[in-house]
Parts: structure tokens; sequence; C-alpha cells
């Protein structure tokens, strides 16, 4: 949304990176019950992660209001070809459970995936590296208003090796939280304007409405590999605008 | 008081957010028709960031704006009851977590808690 708005609208970085910040949250909070009653999501893990996203968003905003946009720019621009380049994993294979899952650990940071066969048992590895990323997710979040799911999908998938479908839908569930730690600091800055704000988030209100039902079903690979290509370029475009300043 | 399950729970939240939504569009919608219906003849300028205080900026003056019926108020006041949905959930996890004789983990929603509140406190 960020590259639309600032490539093709000609907004500035500040008002578009505001703008985003608030459709991230609605996006977030909006399809929630939607994700919560599939029961995939997992609120402990979620929560736990947060005092990290959240800690970070912090961080980032406030670094936000110094940085030049030039360098948001080119720094959002690696972060759209992260999330191109990422796009084309596929659904990884459920990890065998490892010895210990006998112990559930102090966090219990574990949960049942329910399955046709009946409830399949996870449990998070590797919680200080996920924990770690999730910050870096965060700063993200607050430094560029965006929802950073990319990174914070690559911590529960990869470092915690949470079953796919729990790391993207416990994900979405704590993009909104993380996203409302920077929108204070955007709102005192006068990064969120209500002219420019009203039309991007009813936009993507009722776009979300209409694409839950559209593309419930399944998403053809097709049509994300072209949305791929248009994040990959879009990327590119940022980091070249952002490198020479016209941004 | 009987003890939720974590499904429940979950449930009862997802639909907590929903209607925050919900309500926040509505507040949206009524804002827009206002801010369209005034400023339908001027083209904005978003190209040049302005560096202006403005009452739209802060709690209170957002308040105040929308009171007045003003679009621009209005629009705001759903943008801070969007803002607000994540953090009620956090709030309704502390409370859940609490219900459930989970203390560990209503702790960590406290913390959670109380790192928007700072982040809305020092930007107040």
């Amino acid at each position: 949304m960020i590259p639309l708005l600032t490539l093709v609208f000609g907004v500035d970085m500040h008002y578009a990176m505001g703008a985003s910040l608030v459709s991230v949250i609605a996006t977030s909070s909006g399809s929630a019950a939607a994700y919560v009653r599939d029961g995939y999501s997992n609120v402990r893990i979620g929560l736990f992660l947060e005092i990290a996203t959240t800690s970070g968003a912090l961080v980032g905003a406030m670094l936000a209001t110094r940085a030049p946009t030039s360098l948001l720019a080119t720094i959002l621009g690696l972060v759209l070809l992260y999330t191109a380049f990422t796009g084309a994993r596929k659904e990884a294979p459920l990890k065998i459970e490892p010895e210990s899952s006998r112990q559930r650990g102090f966090l219990r940071l574990d949960g049942n995936m329910p399955e046709a066969t009946g409830p399949a048992p996870y449990r998070a590895r590797r919680i200080p590296l996920a924990f770690g990323l999730m910050g870096v997710a965060g700063i993200m979040s607050g430094l560029l208003g965006i929802g950073s799911g990319a990174i914070k999908v690559l911590a529960m998938d990869w470092a915690m090796g949470l079953p796919f479908k729990v790391s993207t839908t416990t994900s979405n569930f704590m993009i909104g939280v993380t996203a409302a730690a920077g929108a204070g600091i955007y709102l005192r800055n006068g990064y969120i304007q209500p002219g420019l704000a009203m039309p991007v988030v009813l936009g993507v209100l009722a776009g979300s409405m209409i694409g839950a039902k559209i593309l419930m079903s399944k998403t053809s690979p097709y049509l994300r590999t072209i949305f791929r290509f248009v994040i990959g370029a879009l990327g590119m475009e940022l980091i070249f605008s952002g490198l020479k300043g016209r941004i | 008081m009987a003890r939720w399950t974590e499904a429940e729970t979950d449930v009862r939240m997802g639909r907590l957010l929903q209607w925050g939504v919900v309500l926040a569009a509505v507040v949206m919608g009524c804002g827009a028709a206002v801010f369209l219906y005034h400023n339908a003849e001027r083209v904005p300028n978003y190209r040049t960031f302005r560096d202006v205080s403005s009452p739209l900026h802060s709690l209170r003056g957002i308040l105040g704006e929308a009171r007045l019926g003003h679009g621009a108020g209005l629009i705001q006041l759903a943008v801070l009851l969007i803002v607000a949905t994540p953090i009620s959930r956090v709030i309704f996890a502390a409370y859940a977590f609490a219900r459930m004789r989970d203390w560990l983990y209503a702790l960590i929603s406290m913390t959670v808690l109380s790192l928007l509140l700072f982040a809305i406190v020092h930007s107040a």
C-alpha cells in the first residue's frame, strides 16, 4: 500500500505510513474473528511474542520520527523484496515432535492443531531466536507503518517450527497489537491525515470483506506469482527512489 | 463464576474485535459523508509533509472535534476506535487468563498492555 500511495499517487511517505498503519490494524482486527473460529491461532504464543513486537514497534516509531524518508523508503524496498522472495516457499510438512515434548516447559508454548485425523500436538522450539526476530518485526512495523507479517511468519514458522496454519493465523492476530503500539506516536506527529486515512481504511475494509468471500477456498498459484513479481518490482523501485533521494 | 475454556475465550475475543471494527467503520462512514460534503471542491495536497500542530493529533482534540460533528474529527475518532480494538483484546486476554487461573499469562498480558499504555502516554 505504501508504494502505491507514494510511487503512484505521489503522497508523502509519512502520510502513507500513517494511513497504512491504521489499515493494518483494521484488517487484523476485522479478520481475527474468522481466524479464531478455525482454532488454528495460538493466543498464548501470540501474547508472549507480543512483548517483543510491541517493544520493537515503540522503538521503531520513535526512530521513524527522526529518520529521513529516503532511508525509510530504501528499508521498505528491502522488506518488500524479502516478502516477494519468501512468498515462494511452500507449506512445510509438520515437523516430528522432539523427544522432550512430554514436558511442557515453563511458558507452555504448545498447542493442538485441529486436523481431519484428530488433534495434532505441536510445540515451539528456539524461543529466544523467535523472540529476537519478533523484536525486529516490531521495529520494522513501527519504523515503516507496516504489519511485517512476513517476518512474523519467519519467526514462528522457521524459528519455532510451528505448523504453517498456526503461524500465519497467529501472526495475523499479533499484527494489530504491534501496530497499535506505534499508532499513538504516528498520530501525535501528524502522520495520520483524516482525508487520506478515510478512503484507505474504508477501501481496505471493503476489500477484505469481498476478498475473504472470493478467495476463501484457495488462491491460484498463478495469481500469487504475479503478485510476487509486482511486490518485488515495487521494492526495487522504492530502493532506487530512496537511494537517489527522490522520496 | 464458571471457568471459560480456551476455545470459548477465543470465540468471544474474535467477536469483540469484529464489533469494534464494525463500529469504527460506521463512525468512519459518517465522518466521510460530512468530510466530503464540506470538502468536495478542494483538492488535498498530501505530496509534502507539513509538521503543523493540529487538534486532530491528540486524544482530547479529536474528541472535541468529533463532538462538534466535524468530518475530520469523526474520521480520527474512527481511527482511535480501530486502534482501540487490539488494545481491548489484550485487556480481554488479561481478564480471561485470570478467570482461567492462568496467572503467568495474565501477567504476560498485563506486560503487553502496559507497553501499549506507555506508547499512548508517551506520545500524549
